[in-house]
C-alpha cells in the first residue's frame, strides 16, 4: 500500500496532467482564434 | 533519391537494428523475451509506448490530415491524458501485483478461462490485421516515392522487424524504440524548420499561420456536439477517452511495453510522459502538415500526389481530357496565390477593408480549384472505379522528397520506415507473448521448461511476422489509413475495455454473465457500424457500456454465476 506522501504526490502528478490537457485546449483555442 | 540518401536511410536503420540486437544478446528466458526482466527505467517506457502508437502512418497520414483537414484531428487525443491517468490508478496496480504477462491473464484470475480466452482472442484478431496495416500502410507510399516494387518495401519493413524481435523479443523492441523516438522527434523539428524556410522570402511563421487560418486549415477545436461529426471536442474527449483507455489499458501491445517498468512507479511515469507530450506532438505533426499546404500556395501545386494514380489516367483515353483539367487548375492556383500576396499585405498594413475583400476573393477561387479538383478526381473514377482519389497520405512524402535537400530527405524516409518497425514490434512481440501465455501455455504445454516457451515464442514471432505480412499484401485500399486502424480498433476495443471496466469496479459480476454480454455487445457493435448510425470514436463507448449494462442485468438472471473475488 502507498503511504500518504507518496499518494498526495501522486494525485498531485495527475493533477498536473489534467491541467496541461486544459492549458492544451485553451492554447489551442486561443491559437485558432487569433490565425482566424 | 540520391545515392547518399539511400546511404543516410540503410546506415540509420541499421544502427538502429544492431544496436537493439546488441543491447538485447543475452535473452533466454520468457520474463526477458515478454518482459525485459521487468527492469526498464520511466523515461524508457514512456518512449516505448510513444513509438508504439506512432506508426508510420502517423507520420504520412498526419501531415496529410493537416494538409487537407487541418488542425482538426488534434481533438482526437483530448481523452488521452485522462486514460492515462485512470489507467496509473487501476490498471498498473493490479497487473504488477498479480505479476502477468499479458493483461488477458488477469481475466481469468477474475473471471473464468472462456473470458480470458474470448478476450485474447478478440484481441489476436485485432491486433493481427492491425498490424498488417502498419506494414502495408507505409510500404505502397514508400514503393511509390521511391519507385520501388511494393512487395520490396512490405518485405523489407516485415523481415526488418522480424529478424530482430525474434532475435531479442521485448529488450530489442524497447532499445530500438527508444532510439528511433530520438531520431522521429530530430526528423520532426528538422521538418518543420525546413518547410518554414521554404517558404517565400518576404512569407514569415507569422504570415504563413494567418494566411492557413483564412483559409481555414487552423481551426483546432469544434465544440458542437454531433455524433455525425467525426472530430470535435466531445467526440474526442469521451469518444477518445473510451478507445485510449482500451487502447493502452488492455492491448498487449501497449500493457506490455508497461509491464517492463522497474516498479508501479517506474511503469506510471512512463504513462505520465506520454499524456504530457503526445497532444504537443501531434499538433506539430499537423502543423507541419498545414505549412506544408501553405508552401504550396506559393508553387506550383501537383493536381495529384498520388503518382501511380496520376500515371494511370495519363495512359488512358482520358489523357488530354485530364492534362486540360490540370492546366486550367494551375491557371486558378496562380490566380490564388495573387490573391494570397495581396491578403499578406492587407493584414501586415492592418486594412480591415482590403483584408476582408482579399478574404472574399480567396474562398471564391478556392471553391473554385477545389471544385477543378472534383472534376479531376470524378475523370478518375471514370476512367477506373477503384482509382484511390484520396491522395493524403502522399503530400508529406511528395513534398520531402522534391523540396528537401540531400540526407535530409534520406533521413526522413528513416523516420518513416523507423516508425513503421517501431509499431510492427510491438504489435509482433503483443501477437507472440498472448499465442504463448494465454494459449500454447495455458492449453497445451501447460508444463513446459523455459527452453520449450523460448522456442515456441521465437517460431511464432516468425509466423505472426509472416501472417501481417501476408495481410499487408492482401490490403486493399483503405481511405485514410490513420483512420482505418482506428475504425478497426474502435470495433473491438469497446468490447475489451467493457469486459476490463467489469473486472475492476463491477465486483459482483461473474464470468458467465460478462462472457453472454461481450459477444452480444460485439454484435451489436458491428451492426451499429454496418448501419453508419454514428461516427467511429463512439462505437468505443456503445461496446463498453453495452458489456457493462448487459452483464449486469444478466447478473441477475445469472444466480448460479458466482463471481469470484477479485485478488486486486
Amino acid at each position: 500500500m502507498m503511504n500518504l506522501s507518496e499518494r498526495k504526490k501522486w494525485n498531485l502528478i495527475y493533477l498536473l496532467v489534467i491541467s496541461v490537457l486544459l492549458l492544451d485546449i485553451v492554447c489551442l483555442t486561443f491559437f485558432s482564434n487569433h490565425f482566424k | 533519391m540520391s545515392h547518399f540518401d539511400w546511404l543516410v536511410l540503410c546506415g540509420t536503420l541499421a544502427f538502429i537494428i544492431l544496436y537493439g540486437m546488441w543491447k538485447s544478446r543475452h535473452t533466454s528466458t520468457i520474463e526477458t523475451y515478454f518482459l525485459a526482466d521487468r527492469q526498464l527505467p520511466w523515461y524508457h517506457i514512456g518512449l516505448s509506448v510513444m513509438a508504439t502508437q506512432a506508426s508510420a502512418i502517423t507520420f504520412l497520414s498526419g501531415p496529410g490530415q493537416g494538409f487537407s483537414s487541418g488542425l482538426g484531428f488534434v481533438q482526437f487525443y483530448f481523452g488521452l491524458p485522462l486514460a492515462m491517468v485512470l489507467i496509473c490508478i487501476t490498471f498498473i496496480p493490479i497487473f504488477h501485483k498479480l505479476n502477468v504477462f499479458t493483461a488477458y491473464e488477469y481475466l481469468e484470475k477474475r473471471f473464468d478461462n472462456k473470458t480470458r480466452t474470448l478476450t485474447a482472442a478478440l484481441f489476436l484478431i485485432q491486433r493481427g490485421l492491425s498490424t498488417g496495416i502498419t506494414i502495408y500502410a507505409p510500404a505502397i507510399i514508400l514503393s511509390t516515392i521511391l519507385n520501388i516494387d511494393i512487395r520490396i518495401t512490405i518485405l523489407l519493413n516485415g523481415i526488418l522487424v522480424i529478424v530482430y524481435t525474434v532475435y531479442g523479443g521485448t529488450k530489442a523492441v524497447s532499445y530500438t524504440q527508444m532510439l528511433q523516438m530520438g531520431i522521429i522527434f530530430s526528423g520532426l523539428i528538422l521538418a518543420a524548420i525546413m518547410v518554414i524556410s521554404l517558404m517565400p522570402s518576404d512569407i514569415g511563421l507569422g504570415d504563413a499561420l494567418h494566411i492557413a487560418g483564412k483559409m481555414d486549415k487552423l481551426k483546432a477545436i469544434n465544440t458542437e456536439f454531433d455524433v455525425n461529426d467525426r472530430y470535435n471536442i466531445w467526440s474526442g474527449i469521451i469518444g477518445g477517452f473510451f478507445l485510449q483507455l482500451s487502447y493502452f489499458g488492455t492491448d498487449q501491445s501497449q500493457v506490455g511495453r508497461y509491464l517492463t517498468g522497474k516498479s508501479i512507479n517506474q511503469s506510471r511515469m512512463g504513462l505520465v510522459m506520454n499524456g504530457l507530450l503526445k497532444i504537443p506532438m501531434q499538433f506539430i505533426i499537423l502543423l507541419i502538415g498545414t505549412m506544408v499546404f501553405v508552401f504550396y500556395q506559393f508553387k506550383p501545386q501537383p493536381l495529384f500526389y498520388n503518382k501511380a494514380e496520376v500515371s494511370k489516367i495519363m495512359n488512358s483515353r482520358y489523357a488530354d481530357q485530364y492534362a486540360g483539367i490540370e492546366k486550367h487548375y494551375n491557371t486558378v492556383n496562380a490566380e490564388k496565390s495573387a490573391i494570397i500576396y495581396k491578403l499578406n499585405s492587407a493584414m501586415k498594413a492592418d486594412d480591415e477593408q482590403a483584408t476582408a475583400e482579399a478574404s472574399k476573393e480567396l474562398q471564391m477561387v478556392k471553391a473554385k480549384s477545389e471544385s477543378i479538383r472534383k472534376e479531376a478526381e470524378q475523370l478518375m473514377k471514370k476512367n477506373n472505379n477503384e482509382a484511390d482519389t484520396n491522395d493524403s497520405n502522399y503530400v508529406f512524402l511528395i513534398f520531402v522528397t522534391e523540396n528537401l535537400p540531400v540526407g535530409v530527405v534520406g533521413l526522413l524516409i528513416a523516420v518513416i520506415f523507423l516508425a513503421g518497425m517501431g509499431s510492427t514490434a510491438s504489435g509482433l512481440s503483443s501477437l507472440t507473448s498472448t499465442t504463448t501465455v494465454d494459449f500454447y501455455r495455458r492449453f497445451i504445454n501447460k508444463q513446459g521448461d523455459e527452453k520449450s516457451y523460448m522456442d515456441f515464442s521465437r517460431w511464432c514471432t516468425v509466423g505472426w511476422g509472416l501472417f501481417c505480412v501476408g495481410v499487408a499484401f492482401y490490403a486493399s485500399r483503405l481511405g485514410n489509413l490513420i483512420e482505418a486502424v482506428n475504425i478497426l480498433g474502435s470495433l473491438f476495443y469497446g468490447v475489451i475495455l467493457g469486459i476490463f471496466m467489469v473486472a475492476f469496479f463491477l465486483k459482483r459480476v461473474g464470468g458467465t454473465a460478462v462472457f453472454i454480454a461481450a459477444l452480444v455487445s460485439e454484435l451489436l457493435v458491428v451492426v451499429v457500424w454496418k448501419l453508419e448510425v454514428m461516427e467511429f470514436l463512439w462505437l468505443n463507448v456503445v461496446g463498453c457500456l453495452s458489456v457493462l449494462i448487459l452483464s449486469l442485468t444478466l447478473h441477475i438472471f445469472i444466480k448460479k454465476d458466482k463471481a469470484k473475488i477479485a485478488t486486486a
